[in-house]
């Protein structure tokens, strides 16, 4: 089904330029999962925007309480947003920057009560870029997560939190995977299946995270942006806000619901789950389908990886990788064609195309 | 029944907080069971617990908290778990708050501030009493707030593991027993109307008594097996599903019938041609009848009223039994009767294809029509 909303995300796909910005509020609800995990930890929030993310808020106000070791964050250039919430001269570190658009890091490796209330908040942050010379420094490049002084700070760093440029996922989840870092990052569904980042999935390097509120992705979005076509129900202008139903995190992380079991209640039957004709898996689809007394491989949709447990189904494949060619199997006509994807033979004669689908198999048998 | 008021502040209240979805929510130094695991939760709005945290910072009074007293000492919060959790999860840092214009987490705040916050009392009434009193005086605070269903109430006094295992199949939205009877179950698994209905069957309608006697059982194997029966056993016996198959009363049907063989091609044949039938008012009712072959579920056509005024006038008021009439007196069959005195009847009963047509109606006496089985 092409929503109007994954229509949106389509459209921005390649424009790197296009940026959504995650609120505190969604980032906290994920994140309360995490935190045993950030103990003693630098944390890496790139892609973002220092002092304006709420990535590295969230990080910076809890600097104490999650008893981080150190937290990074980088800008980078043209970032629509920069400077909005503190004038960058004012700060100690960029006092001399020829240029305000400049990219910048921010390092933390404390955060005191700098204003002496008696409280460490957002305010003593803010102070501390003011007046700490060595917390905001220039960037030479672009900031781009690429580039070498970036791969410097994240050789540095245990964990990196963001939010990355969505048409820029595939290669952004290459380099934490080449550089065998830890991380929770937002990223749309729909990439699960990229040819790139599904094997991260398949072989368990890389799992779901718990998700947002009801399903609801909300992001702020530039005030430039909102002169943009957005689909319908996306954008509210009330809020300023964009709302989207794909988006999940992707985290190397242990969670919990990880390690929560399916309850199982449907009984195999050959008729109910037919078998492919060019693999040999059954057709499943929707998670709550899944028999619960077969033992061989099935077909679901990729929304099962919402609900993996990893001590209850092992992970074959994807259909994109598994399915035989329909050519060797079927005569012309009698099927649609397109990429590689399971079929299941008709009445008719003629062949049904499956959506895509993610092939799984009970662990130690049946139950 | 005792009810004892009890101030608490949130510091006593917060040790020991833990949240695990799986194991379940506690608070008050472990002693406190917050949220059994599969409580039905609703998805508070950040809006809500902002106002919590707000109004504890200005000093306002929050509502009563009710916790009921566990035999073995421990509690179980029975009213007030949204704010509970709020503030526990404030204070264990995972939100942040506007104060004065600035985000606080809990750990963002000056000493002061986090001590008003921890010393802030919370009016509390323990309850003590057994499970029936419990259970009345559950109905009766119930009047206000959220409206709790029957069922929730049961299971506010009947926890365990049992009734945790249960919860877990029985109460998720997209859980195992939604999954298994959505096509033939009304209500929502949250409310636990699933539960209910299970236990309804499971225990012939004496929940209350099925429930004390399995609470403290290690699982609810057996109420999830049963129901799993069940709801295979319509499966395999009707094979074409209709939506007039939800809401009906399988589990007694199963517990008379299950074990019978059925013909399920022709079962389907004569449903099909049952739901083509006029006659038949009440759609729902042919699953039971063509069990049970009582033609009280079918509510079947009644003859209207100029039908039976016909009747009437064409049977000069007499009852249409003549000499083989019951009512007393009336060997002769030439006693009248007045119109509201007497049944409609078909002639060719209904189940020999008499229709409910004007040329098929006989107006009986009331003996007559009541023992109408003798004849």
């Amino acid at each position: 089904m092409a929503t109007a909303r994954s229509k949106a995300l389509s459209e921005r796909a390649g424009d790197p330029k296009d940026e959504y910005y995650s609120r505190i509020e969604d980032i906290e609800y994920e994140l309360r999962h995490y935190k045993p995990h950030f103990k003693d930890k630098v944390v890496f929030c790139n892609c973002d925007d220092p002092y304006e993310s709420d990535f590295f808020k969230y990080f910076a106000m809890n600097f104490n309480a999650l008893g981080l070791k150190k937290l990074i964050a980088t800008s980078y250039t043209r970032s629509p947003i920069v400077g909005n919430q503190i004038d960058l001269f004012e700060t100690a570190g960029l006092r001399d920057a020829p240029d305000p658009k400049q990219p910048y890091k921010v390092e933390i490796t404390e955060v005191p009560d700098l204003n002496d209330d008696g409280a460490i908040d957002l305010l003593d942050v803010e102070q501390l870029l003011r007046h700490d010379a060595n917390t905001m420094t220039m960037l030479e490049g672009t900031g781009d997560f690429r580039s070498s002084e970036s791969v410097e700070l994240l050789n540095e760093s245990d964990i990196v939190v963001t939010n990355p440029p969505f048409s820029l996922l595939s290669e952004f989840i290459g380099q934490l995977m080449e550089h065998d870092k830890k991380f929770v990052i937002v990223a749309s569904k729909l990439s699960v299946t990229y040819k790139p980042i599904w094997p991260f999935f398949q072989s368990g390097r890389m799992w779901l995270g718990n998700g947002f509120k009801n399903g609801n992705a909300y992001f702020r979005v530039p005030d430039a942006y909102r002169d943009r076509k957005f689909a319908s129900g996306v954008f509210d202008p009330k809020t300023g806000l964009v709302k989207f139903r794909n988006i999940s995190w992707f985290t190397n992380l242990d969670i919990a619901k990880r390690h929560e079991n399916l309850t199982l209640f449907k009984r195999y039957t050959p008729e109910q789950y037919p078998t492919y004709v060019n693999y040999p898996a059954i057709e499943v689809g929707t998670v709550s389908q899944i028999p619960r007394d077969y033992d061989g491989e099935m077909g679901v949709s990729s929304t099962f990886l919402d609900s993996h447990n990893p001590d209850q189904f092992e992970i074959i494949g994807y259909s994109g990788g598994l399915a035989q060619p329909m050519k060797d199997i079927a005569p012309d006509g009698t099927y649609t064609k397109g990429g590689p994807r399971f079929y299941l033979a008709q009445s008719d004669g003629t062949y049904k195309r499956m959506f895509d689908r993610v092939i799984i198999k009970q662990i130690g048998g049946a139950s | 029944m005792k009810i004892d008021r009890h101030q608490i502040p949130i510091r006593d209240i917060i040790e020991n907080y833990r949240d695990h979805a799986e194991e379940g929510v506690f608070g008050y130094g472990g002693q406190l069971n917050i949220r059994p695991p599969y409580q039905r939760e609703f998805v508070y709005k950040d809006k809500q617990r902002d106002a919590v945290i707000d109004t504890i910072f200005k000093g306002f009074p929050l509502n009563v908290f009710y916790w009921v007293v566990n035999e073995d000492g421990t509690y179980e919060l029975l009213d007030g778990q949204q704010r509970t959790v709020s503030l526990c999860q404030y204070a264990a840092g995972d939100f942040s708050v506007l104060l004065n214009g600035n985000r606080k987490g809990f750990d963002n705040l000056t000493t002061d501030e986090r001590e008003k916050f921890l010393d802030y009392e919370l009016m509390v009434y323990f309850c003590q009493g057994t499970d029936s009193e419990k259970l009345d005086w559950f109905r009766i605070i119930n009047i206000a707030g959220e409206k709790l269903t029957d069922q929730e109430l049961l299971n506010a006094v009947y926890t365990g593991p049992w009734l945790t295992h249960a919860k877990s199949i029985f109460s998720k939205t997209g859980g195992a027993a939604y999954g298994l009877g959505d096509k033939y179950l009304t209500g929502a698994p949250i409310r636990q109307h699933y539960l209910e209905t299970a236990l309804k069957w499971i225990s012939d309608g004496k929940i209350e008594h099925y429930m004390a006697t399995h609470q403290h059982d290690q699982n609810a194997n057996k109420l999830w097996t049963y129901f799993r029966n069940v709801l295979n056993w319509v499966e395999d016996c009707f094979v074409g599903y209709r939506t007039e198959m939800k809401g009906i009363a399988w589990g007694p049907l199963y517990d008379q019938y299950g074990k019978d063989p059925v013909d399920t091609a022709a079962l389907e044949t004569e449903i099909n041609d049952l739901m083509a039938d006029d006659e038949v008012k009440s759609k729902k009712g042919i699953y039971p009848y063509v069990l049970t072959r009582d033609e009280k579920h079918l509510s079947l056509r009644q003859f209207d009223k100029a039908a039976r005024r016909g009747a009437f006038t064409r049977q000069k008021a007499r009852c249409a039994n003549g000499k083989k009439c019951k009512t007393p007196g009336n060997t002769h069959g030439q006693m009248t009767f007045e119109l509201s005195k007497m049944d409609a009847d078909h002639i060719v009963p209904w189940s020999n294809g008499g229709k409910t047509t004007p040329d098929n109606c006989q107006m009986l006496c009331i003996a007559c029509n009541r023992s109408k089985g003798d004849l």
